[in-house]
């Protein structure tokens, strides 16, 4: 197939490709990409109420998403490759057609889920206006991204922390073919184990939906915000994604809903063997205490739990190779980029000296085993 | 399967546990409530813990987190907590990966009998 025709046509004739393009054993799912806002908060004023327009026009942003932290490089120019920006320095990750042109003509990617940067998920007040950001996103998500680019899909982004909106944002958003999974922060105040939250996985599995975590500037270390990037970006998203993890797990999730299946997004993949090891132990010893968990915890993470490999480039493809081998993880890890971070991956880059098998299962076997409505495309 | 006669049955009230020597081999005699037998391998797959040193305790289920109740005994090793099935044998949490053999026991003119292969 051409780059020229690659992106050329409807869904379902997108799909047809996809699935030539699986048969074929060429296809390449990215499972995080960070989509932005192009202008904050003008793109979402067609979306809001004027209610929540007012209110929007009086906090700018909508959602001080920074917190605490400076977040060098992130909010610096440095952060993105120099050929994902325009000459004027602003980022292509705010035009779907430019990043369209990036992952799927020059990159050689298939298929793109659209994970966002706006996470007014992790807001932990005014839960009302969040929630309307939040649909506003999705809306603006929907008619700028999914609509003109059937390779893209999307995520409905919702506030757990007010589980009844969530649900009904869920039912809403789901209705659009291109939504795939619901968008959750990797909160580190949240246990999402909490029985609070099962309304946002059943919907999740009623509407064949996975749910990703993924962490952002709210995501605090075990020791809450530490003094500089370089060591919030060591542990917070690794330390966020074990949490919830082993909250989901301990507290019976997987049983509750067998069809559930989650994807941890942007967390790397060295963190996984101690704490799947460490689960496993801890069942063993004190299952009596936690009687509604059924199986091992390695097993239930094999079958239900997915893992986004960026950033992969602290480990060698051999160590990596073998960290699957020992864990028998083969299932577990996804592909993604990162895209359009300064630190993202390249498929090869990630792929390069992996097994034929393995680098299958991360290029999309393993994807489209996760999410329930990309099953379709496997051949 | 030879059979090895032990002790008298009487000797053990029910929820108590006993270590025998069957054929050079350590085995856990169990004396469930309800008055049976069972016995398997005094053990622990894990670490080599004899179970008889742990306790039968109440094998704890339940559908969610909101209904623990008690369904039957597992014994439970004295070093780590693994509980063992006493009809399989299997750690509960582990049931493919640690295992204590199980052996038939019964009881034969007042006497507990179990049957092991020598």
């Amino acid at each position: 197939m051409s780059v020229a025709t690659k992106r050329v046509g409807s869904l379902d004739e997108t799909n047809e490709a996809l699935r030539a393009e699986a048969r074929a054993g060429t296809l390449l799912v990215d499972t995080d990409v960070h989509e932005m806002l192009d202008k904050i908060p003008d793109d979402l004023y067609p979306y809001l109420d004027s209610g929540w327009r007012d209110y929007l026009a009086s906090s700018g942003y909508g959602w001080s998403g920074l917190r605490h932290l400076m977040m060098l490089p992130y909010i610096s120019a440095s952060d993105g490759h120099p050929e994902w920006r325009f000459p004027d320095g602003t980022m292509k990750a705010a035009s779907a057609e430019a990043t369209a042109s990036i992952l799927f003509d020059e990159l050689g990617e298939s298929l793109a889920i659209l994970n966002g940067f706006y996470h007014v998920g992790a807001a932990r007040s005014d839960y009302e206006f969040a929630a309307a950001l939040a649909s506003a996103y999705n809306d603006w998500q929907i008619e700028t991204w999914l609509g003109p680019h059937p390779r893209f899909r999307g995520s409905a982004h919702v506030v757990p922390h007010v589980p009844e909106k969530a649900v009904r944002e869920i039912d809403r958003v789901a209705a659009h073919p291109q939504i795939v999974q619901v968008f959750l922060p990797a909160a580190t105040d949240v246990q999402y184990g909490d029985p609070s939250y099962r309304p946002i996985f059943e919907a999740a599995v009623r509407n064949d939906l996975a749910v990703a975590f993924h962490h952002g500037t709210h995501t605090e270390t075990v020791l809450g915000f530490p003094r500089y990037w370089a060591e919030w970006h060591t542990l917070a998203a690794p330390q966020a994604a074990a949490g919830q993890l082993v909250s989901l797990i301990m507290n019976g999730i997987f049983e509750k809903y067998p069809e559930l299946r989650v994807v941890f997004l942007e967390p790397g993949v060295t963190w996984l063997p101690g704490v799947l090891w460490r689960l496993d132990q801890n069942y063993r010893e004190v299952r009596r205490t936690i009687p509604w968990v059924k199986r091992l915890p390695s097993d239930t993470i094999r079958e239900h739990v997915r893992v986004s490999t960026q950033p992969m480039t602290d480990v060698t493809p051999q160590q990596f190779a073998t960290l699957v081998e020992m864990t028998e993880t083969q299932d577990v890890f996804v592909f993604s980029s990162d895209f359009s971070h300064f630190d993202a991956d390249e498929a090869e880059a990630v792929l390069r000296g992996l097994s034929p098998e393995l680098r299958r299962r991360l290029r999309f076997e393993n994807a489209l085993a996760t999410y329930p409505r990309l099953r379709s495309l496997a051949g | 399967m030879t059979k090895h006669v032990l002790f008298p049955a009487d000797e053990l009230e029910p929820g108590e546990v006993r270590r025998a020597e069957v054929g050079g081999v350590g085995v856990a005699v169990v004396r469930l409530p309800d008055g049976s037998f069972r016995a398997m391998r005094d053990l622990c797959a894990h670490e080599g813990a004899r179970l008889t040193e742990g306790w039968l305790i109440p094998r704890m289920v339940a559908d969610d987190v909101d209904s623990p109740e008690a369904e039957g005994v597992v014994l439970r090793c004295p070093w780590h907590g693994y509980e063992f099935d006493l009809d399989s044998g299997r750690c509960i949490a582990d049931p493919g990966r640690v295992r204590a053999r199980p052996y038939p026991v019964t009881v034969e003119d007042g006497r507990v009998v179990v049957e092991r292969t020598t």
